[in-house]
């Protein structure tokens, strides 16, 4: 059972953490080695993952939050 | 303890045995590189394929500084380490002599070879070894994503179906077997040599048994039968393996070597035309 993980990352202390991306994964430990694989182009200094079922819509709770896939 | 910042500090016997460790070393980086690229296609999932052939990068990454150290300290020349070495000479972990054959082969090299291959360099941290010291902290600081995605798959095909798990099984318990033929007897006169001297920070023993007590609770957890057992609080391969007629130099117990075509694709030679400035 695939479940697709938002990424998040940011590049120095003085970066908020930006959402890069998106990987599908079975479990949150390859979710988080996907997010390190696919997403490596740059020398992030934090990057975390959250399945996208946990996200909590504030502004429109109906409204599914468009992540670009 | 002293330290060594070249080859030249050492005694005849350590640079035997050191020289001979690290082209073991390079032999199976060189090979995990080349199935884990060839796995770049044909996965079961997209990133799957990302993450295999990010792990392939990080492997020729390690080989090019094996190499360079075996050239600078060693005088090998890497053109001979790769391109014209006898196929009988390699030192690669024989689980990588021929093609991968499903996912959950790729999925048991992954967590058996390559984390053997780790345990190894855990032993090489704060090596007394300069060249090595210097390099090996990036090495071991990589190969933790490598054995993320080992377990993250291993847990996932043990849990997914009994046609998943019965493959996992099977591909553990061979490679299993081929890892611990690499990783050899508990004693051996080359590895106590760098025990000695520092340059590994355990004894060969204690490298092995790491291993097994990391991949024992794994396959525990799983309740994954893959030839470990425990005993007195440690695991051992249940079925002693004979290495009567072991070799240090190739780490095999038989005369086994790496497939000709495998070599053959890897080297690159139907494009030799192609390696311009070489003799």
């Amino acid at each position: 059972m695939q479940s697709i993980y938002e990424v998040f990352a940011r590049k120095n202390h003085e970066e908020q953490l930006q959402h890069v991306g998106s990987v599908n994964a079975p479990n949150d430990e390859l979710a988080k080695v996907y997010a390190w694989t696919a997403y490596d182009e740059e020398s992030w200094i934090e990057m975390c993952v959250v399945p996208r079922q946990r996200v909590i819509p504030v502004l429109n709770p109906e409204a599914r939050p468009i992540w670009g896939n | 303890m002293s330290s060594f910042k070249s080859a030249s500090e050492l005694s005849e016997t350590q640079r035997k045995a050191l020289r001979a460790l690290l082209l073991a070393l390079a032999d199976t980086k060189l090979f995990l590189g080349f199935h884990y690229g060839e796995w770049t296609f044909g996965t079961p999932a997209l990133e799957a394929c990302i993450a295999a052939c990010s792990m392939s990068q990080d492997e020729f990454g390690h080989l090019r500084l094996l190499h360079a150290c075996l050239t600078t300290q060693f005088s090998e020349q890497p053109q001979e380490l790769l391109e014209r070495r006898a196929l009988s000479t390699f030192a690669n972990v024989p689980s990588l002599d021929k093609p991968l054959q499903s996912w959950s082969e790729f999925v048991a090299v992954n967590l058996l070879t390559d984390g053997a291959m780790t345990a190894l360099l855990s032993a090489l941290q704060r090596s007394a070894f300069e060249p090595v010291a210097n390099f090996v902290d990036k090495m071991v600081a990589e190969e933790k994503h490598h054995v993320r995605n080992a377990q993250g798959w291993f847990r996932s095909l043990a849990t997914a179906n009994a046609q998943t798990q019965a493959a996992l099984e099977d591909s553990c318990r061979r490679v299993l077997v081929a890892t611990l033929e690499w990783l050899g007897p508990s004693e051996q006169e080359m590895t106590s040599a760098l025990t000695d001297a520092g340059i590994l920070n355990t004894t060969w023993s204690q490298v092995r048994q790491k291993f097994l007590d990391w991949v024992g609770p794994l396959s525990e957890e799983q309740r994954l039968d893959i030839g470990l057992e425990k005993q007195n609080g440690h695991w051992l391969a249940r079925r002693a393996l004979d290495f009567s007629a072991w070799n240090p130099m190739t780490r095999r117990c038989a005369a086994t070597q790496p497939d000709e075509k495998l070599l053959y694709h890897l080297r690159g030679s139907k494009n030799a035309i192609f390696k311009l400035g070489e003799a």
